[in-house]
């Protein structure tokens, strides 16, 4: 057996030994894996790909941070609870429409921070009432927020595993909007009509009015989606027009929650700041073990041996595989998933003859983003899961069949991606 | 139960992943797959088929048919069809043998009128055109000009290929064809001869053909040709 | 006073990352040191002699001057645009221990981004540093460093700029705002990086610098390896002619060196920008560094100076690298080799080309000369 597998084996090993019996949290799990591959690897304890590794995500562990603060704000000032009055009244004639805008609602920040946790501990928290109170089942609300977090991270315009996969083959991240849309709306309808719609065929709008807060939008009108707004029009316009000074994500985010202070229903910031970065985190150690994890792979060439080891696949088992592993590596990462696996599978891909990169890209990082799903990490599963007061197993055990259709459409995409590249123009 | 079921999910990827063990490209005499190996080349151009070569390492330079010197007289002109580092390689050559002649990669049609012989280095490459500012439309009117203009003056015209394999895309081998009809002498460097296409050419229309190794033996080449 | 509870508990948490940081930071802090150069006729100068604003900046780099005394042309060589291409600043540092200078003048900076030797890039597990065992037993240390300036010199990086290229740096772009080789020809009022730039344009008109020779490295995916880009507009359109007296030059001893067209749109790069804009022949070289690849396997000194990656082989006869790679490896001598080979060539062809600038040196022998001393051979012990 290589050494490179022994490594990858042990480093596994320990991970999942630490984090399912002796019960560490995930990052720690993954530094004490680190630490073993490293000794294992020959490398000592190498203090300073430890430390460096952890740097590797920075800037999304700013823009996490900064836009749980954001969600945190328009959450206290009552901005989500009048967008929630707004969509149940409107819409509970078509209920069909009202699930669809619902689950746009979930991914809306997942769309922005390209991360499954920050839209189910946001957006996910707001709907999730009004999902209970439409009837529909706790285990199936949090499935419906779990697939809406899957979605909304895999959707454009921020898809991190897009984001490292092109980034490891020196593809601009251009064009990739029209196929992840392409892809994840389909699927995020598909998944919410399913789980959700044959509990709300007839709903008693004057019951659910009673619980909805119609208040606070009539109490503060317009000026309570202002954080919003400040918030869409600064990322369109750092988009549109690149040669403004520019902010940064993380810094419009804060701007956008320092606006919503003022606009709506008041609140102690300091504490909700203080338990909203609480909650955050965990999430933040994951990504920053995750960077210590894959450095360390990196470093005793298991990373390399993976990717060597891919290329030696036939066609019909690197699809098979990419639709396994990728997922099936969001039990450590998503984001590892994507840059161990994705760039060996989409050069091997590739070579093949007929695809169209960036949809191949595209598909690829929709595999690794269905990996949130996978236990024992099951990022966006676990919080979907805290937020209706379930564990994860039965809000897992829903997702299943919605999960196996995004495989099977994902993989579809993948294999005929050639036919879909007027979605890149 | 959540613990079963997540360290079989576990276990089921390691077993996955284990099984992706490598395998071996190499044949039992240890000489690389020859598939492996044709694969191996990601030109833009398409690939080129192993096939059996004439020069080697050892015999670098080999002459069909016979090359009448004397037909290729002053004043010489140099030129590039496609704009690659190809042209300026004859330059340096013909430099290293003390040759009298005159280097114009881009030469227009109506400034070759005087010249006795033509050596015209086929090649297209996009970074050279785009360092020449021509676009290939342009590039391949000027080449049917100054064919044209050869014919009308009986101008002798050597036709090199020495960019190798390479050097074979549409584009290459459109401005070759235009040259190889009033060629009375072939230089191409062999590699780029995978498909016989200029060892046939030679046969069927008698031509002397030079093939070569490599970009140096083109110093030996011009100096056989050009050393009184 | 429960109230205040909390911050014991985090000032426990932090103190115990202290505990494993300081440890850590000294090895980051090991790589702010710069390796001594052993003694040869040289002058030493500052790249702040040409741009006043890199002054007791941690990117400020010394220039190596060795003149011939005879008149002549005058040749500025560089390795260290990206630190992680060992083989360009090794070259770099061999020639000012070793060179002889016999016409002309030579200017040669081993560490152009210094900033960028001070470390490494998270996620590759990239080394910091590797030993080279001389002739007499004693051991000279040397960085890999990141391609990119130090963060902690340049920070943060803007989404969008525009360098004095006009290369728009934004979306997946906006870290090469730390990459020197986009940023000339710089700007001594601009970020960091661009300072660096702008000294070296400076040093190329104030110094009537002829040819100039900005030595690189690539991962195996690169396609232009073994290969020189040549931007062709020096001296009436005539560069491409002594690059191919060059790419001859090798091919008869044995080595490959295409000359290549300088790209039209590499905006930014010291062939296209400097190119343009000074009176210099501008040229880039590149080797295969297996080190540098994603594909590479464990990660030691044995890679960087065998520089044998059994991984980029299989990629190779699979067929994914356009670079020919076999078991034999690309040992980091002979890269060094190829590079000062190049050099060497290139000195002479510009010389037949242009007499009344002749420059050319002695000292390093030939490439099998120098692959048969090794890196220990080469390199000059440290008294």
């Amino acid at each position: 057996m290589d050494i490179e597998l022994i490594c990858l084996l042990v480093m596994l090993a320990v991970f999942l030994l630490a984090n399912l019996l002796v019960k560490l949290p995930v990052s720690f799990s993954m530094v004490l894996g680190a630490i073993a591959g490293a000794l294992v690897g020959g490398q000592g304890i190498p203090l300073r790909h430890l430390f460096e590794g952890t740097f590797t995500y920075l800037d999304t562990i700013l823009i996490i941070s900064a836009a749980m603060l954001f969600m945190t704000v328009i959450q206290e000032s009552g901005a989500l609870e009048a967008l929630n009055a707004i969509i149940v009244t409107r819409f509970y004639k078509k209920p069909a429409l009202m699930l669809i805008l619902l689950m746009l609602m979930i991914m809306f920040p997942g769309m922005i921070t390209g991360s499954s946790t920050a839209a189910v501990l946001s957006a996910g928290a707001l709907v999730a009432p009004v999902l209970l109170l439409i009837g529909i089942p706790k285990e199936k609300t949090g499935a419906i927020l779990a697939m809406g977090a899957i979605m909304g991270m895999a959707a454009p315009p921020i898809n991190i595993p897009a984001l490292l996969i092109a980034g490891g083959v020196d593809m601009p991240y251009i064009g990739f909007e029209g196929p992840l849309f392409f892809i994840t709306i389909p699927c995020a309808i598909i998944a919410v009509l399913i789980l959700g719609l044959k509990h709300c065929k007839n709903l008693d709008i004057e019951k659910l009015k009673g619980e909805l807060n119609l208040e606070i939008g009539k109490k503060y009108g317009i000026r309570l989606y202002l954080p919003i707004f400040v918030l869409i029009v600064l990322l369109v316009v750092s988009k549109l027009v690149p040669s403004l000074p520019q902010l940064g994500t993380a810094l419009i985010f804060l701007i956008s929650a320092a606006v919503g202070i003022f606009t709506g229903r008041r609140f102690n910031v300091w504490e909700k700041a203080l338990s909203a970065m609480e909650t955050t985190i965990p999430v933040l150690g994951k990504l920053m073990g995750v960077g210590m994890f894959i450095q360390v792979l990196t470093l005793v060439g298991a990373r390399g041996w993976i990717v060597v080891s891919c290329l030696s696949l036939g066609t019909v088992m690197l699809y098979v595989f990419a639709c396994t592993i990728m997922p099936g590596f969001g039990a450590i990462s998503s984001y590892g998933a994507a840059s161990v696996m994705g760039v060996p599978f989409l050069l091997v891909l590739l070579q093949a003859g007929g695809h169209n990169d960036i949809v191949l890209c595209c598909m690829l990082s929709f595999l690794c983003c269905l990996g949130d799903l996978m236990p024992p990490t099951a990022l966006a599963g676990n919080y979907a899961a805290q937020i209706v007061g379930l564990k994860y197993r039965p809000v897992l055990t829903k997702c299943v069949i919605p999960f196996l259709i995004c495989l099977i459409l994902g993989l579809l995409c993948m294999i005929f991606s050639g036919s879909l590249s007027f979605l890149t123009a | 139960m959540k613990k079963i079921f997540a360290l079989v999910l576990a276990a089921l990827m390691l077993l996955a992943l284990a099984a992706c063990g490598r395998q071996d490209t190499t044949s039992p005499t240890g000489q690389a797959d020859p598939n492996a190996a044709t694969q191996a080349t990601l030109d833009p151009s398409g690939t080129a088929p192993a096939f059996d070569m004439q020069t080697s390492e050892d015999k670098r330079i080999v002459n069909i048919g016979t090359v009448d010197k004397t037909l290729y007289a002053a004043p010489i002109l140099v030129t590039s069809f496609g704009q690659s580092t190809d042209a300026s390689t004859i330059d340096t050559a013909l430099k290293r043998v003390g040759g009298t002649y005159s280097y114009l990669p881009q030469v227009a049609a109506d400034a070759v009128g005087s010249y006795k012989t033509m050596i015209i280095c086929v090649g297209a490459s996009t970074k050279g055109l785009g360092q020449a500012g021509i676009d290939e439309k342009d590039e391949v009117a000027r080449a049917e000009a100054i064919m044209a203009k050869a014919k009308e003056t009986g101008a002798q015209v050597i036709f090199v290929h020495i960019g190798g394999e390479t050097r074979r895309g549409a584009l290459s081998d459109q401005l070759a064809d235009l040259v190889l009809p009033q060629c009375s002498y072939m230089i191409v460097k062999e590699d780029a001869n995978w498909d016989y296409k200029f060892t046939k050419y030679a046969e069927e229309h008698s031509l002397p053909l030079t093939l070569i190794f490599g970009q140096k033996d083109t110093v030996q080449v011009m100096s056989d040709l050009f050393s009184k | 006073m429960k109230k205040f509870a909390y911050l014991w508990k985090n000032a426990l948490v932090l103190l115990a990352v202290l505990v494993f940081a300081i440890p850590a930071s000294v090895d980051f802090l090991a790589m702010q040191k710069r390796e001594p150069v052993a003694k040869n006729d040289y002058e030493v100068r500052m790249l702040s002699e040409y741009c006043e604003g890199l002054k007791d900046t941690p990117a400020d780099t010394e220039i190596y001057v060795l003149d011939s005394g005879v008149p002549g042309g005058t040749f500025l060589i560089f390795g260290g645009t990206h630190p992680n291409e060992t083989a360009g600043m090794l070259a770099a540092v061999s020639l000012v221990e070793n060179m002889k200078p016999t016409a002309g003048r030579f200017f040669i900076i081993p560490w152009l981004n210094k900033s960028g030797f001070t470390h490494t890039s998270p996620l590759d597990g990239m080394q910091d540093f590797f030993d080279i065992t001389l002739d007499d037993g004693s051991v000279r240390t040397f960085r890999v460093g990141n391609r990119l300036t130090n963060p902690v010199h340049q920070w943060p990086d803007r989404t969008y700029y525009e360098g004095t290229s006009g290369r728009k740096l934004v979306g997946t772009e906006t870290a090469e705002i730390r990459n020197v080789n986009r940023m000339y020809y710089g700007d001594p009022d601009g970020v960091l990086t661009e300072k660096v730039c702008w000294g070296v344009y400076q040093l190329i008109l104030k110094e009537n610098v002829n040819l100039t020779m900005d030595m690189h490295e690539g991962s195996p995916e690169f396609l232009y390896l073994d290969c020189t880009m040549v931007n062709e507009k020096a001296d009436n359109n005539t560069a491409m002619s002594i690059a191919q007296g060059m790419s001859l030059d090798m091919e008869f001893d044995d080595l490959t060196m295409r000359a290549e067209f300088s790209g039209m749109k590499s905006y930014g790069l010291s062939h296209r920008s400097l190119g343009d804009n000074t009176q210099s022949m501008m040229t880039l070289m590149e080797t295969y560094n297996p080190s540098m690849g994603p594909l590479h396997g464990k990660m030691d000194d044995d890679l960087i100076i065998n520089g044998n990656e059994p991984n980029y082989v299989e990629a190779y006869q699979r067929g994914l690298n356009y670079f020919k790679i076999d078991d034999s490896g690309y040992p980091l001598i002979n890269r060094v080799a190829r590079h000062i080979t190049c050099i060497f060539y290139l000195a002479k062809n510009y010389t037949d080309a242009h007499p009344d600038r002749a420059m050319a040196f002695e000292g390093l022998g030939s490439y099998e000369e120098m692959v048969q001393k090794g890196l220990g051979g080469l390199l000059k012990p440290i008294k």
